[in-house]
């Protein structure tokens, strides 16, 4: 009997003992968030279809991506031909998409449509970053000669 | 007669507990004294399961800005010099084991400092949770919460942002 009384006793105060410990937890969490520079597009030179003396029927003149040109047939080209260069900044690693809208080019009353495109339709971020653009020219029969200019617009944009 | 007196002290030692003989593991009623017995048989245990991730913004324009995300609808909302990317918000959400029912109270810093590698430090502020004003575990012992707050950068400082928050649980 005694024994039993003192063993009740002793399990009591073990329990007792062990009740702060489990009252509380802690951990620790992460907070992120990623935030990208603002994506700059610089123009650092223009797109350039030459000289071209037109024919009888309609044609094309042809800039490339590297600034190559293709006169197309019943044409003659001359003077240097370049494709429009721009330099982009942003945040290095990301990736950008890269679009551009066609140029129509005038003269006073008088216009050439051409369709562009861009030397690369995404561009992984490296820290040294541009694309090109070049196109295609619509010549008419007979288009009247001019000093034609028009202007087109880029837009990138992170992925 | 030497078994008597030994019965009438066993009665009285037992005495302060009579109340709560009857159900050791139980919940104390009114929460307010707590039976430190039926707590230390539930240890609490904190874990974080999701981190808490405002996802990927971009600066828009050179004037401070700021996102918040809600931890109830989980919705990241954007204003100031920051526009919104695509990505997936984030909330933080933590899961909490120990006695069943049992009252707690959940401790954070009211805001933490986020820094990034090239030496940006944006403020998260607000921090808060989706718990209820007088939170408890659940009838199998868990309850998970969410939480979420504000986070404010200054005019043009892109970087990816870390930081850390410490959370305390206890038992109420």
């Amino acid at each position: 009997m005694i024994n039993r009384f003192s063993k009740a006793v002793l399990v009591l105060g073990t329990l007792a003992l062990g009740a702060g410990a489990a009252n509380a937890a802690s951990t620790t969490a992460t907070a992120k968030a990623k935030i990208l520079q603002q994506v700059t597009v610089t123009n650092t030179s223009d797109l350039d279809f030459g000289t071209i003396v037109t024919g009888a029927a309609a044609s094309t003149v042809a800039v490339s991506s590297t600034g190559t040109r293709t006169c197309g047939a019943g044409l003659t080209c001359s003077g240097t031909t370049t494709a429009a260069n721009f330099n982009v900044t942003g945040t290095i690693g990301q990736t950008v998409t890269i679009s551009t809208t066609n140029a129509s080019l005038t003269s006073g009353a008088n216009s050439m449509s051409s369709t562009l495109a861009p030397s690369s339709g995404t561009l992984l971020l490296d820290g040294s970053d541009s694309f090109t653009v070049g196109g295609t020219l619509n010549v008419a029969a007979n288009q009247a000669d001019g000093n034609y200019a028009g202007q087109f617009t880029v837009t990138v944009n992170y992925q | 007669m030497g078994s008597r007196i030994l019965l009438a002290a066993m009665l009285a030692l037992a005495g302060p507990a009579t109340a709560r003989a009857q159900c050791q593991l139980c919940p104390a009623g009114g929460d307010s004294a707590p039976a430190a017995i039926g707590d230390a048989l539930f240890p609490l245990r904190v874990t974080v399961e999701t981190e808490l991730d405002f996802s990927r913004m971009v600066i828009a324009s050179n004037a401070s800005g700021s996102a918040t995300l809600d931890p109830r609808s989980g919705a990241r909302t954007v204003s100031g010099g920051l526009s919104a990317l695509g990505g997936i918000p984030v909330r933080g959400t933590v899961r909490v084991t120990g006695r069943p029912l049992r009252r707690l109270r959940v401790s954070m810093p009211a805001e933490v400092e986020l820094t990034a590698p090239g030496g940006g430090a944006a403020r998260l502020v607000d921090l808060r949770t989706d718990l209820p004003g007088a939170p408890r575990l659940g009838i199998l012992g868990t309850v998970e919460f969410r939480f979420g707050g504000t986070l404010r950068v200054p005019a043009g400082e892109a970087g990816d942002y870390r930081g850390r928050i410490p959370i305390e649980v206890d038992y109420e």
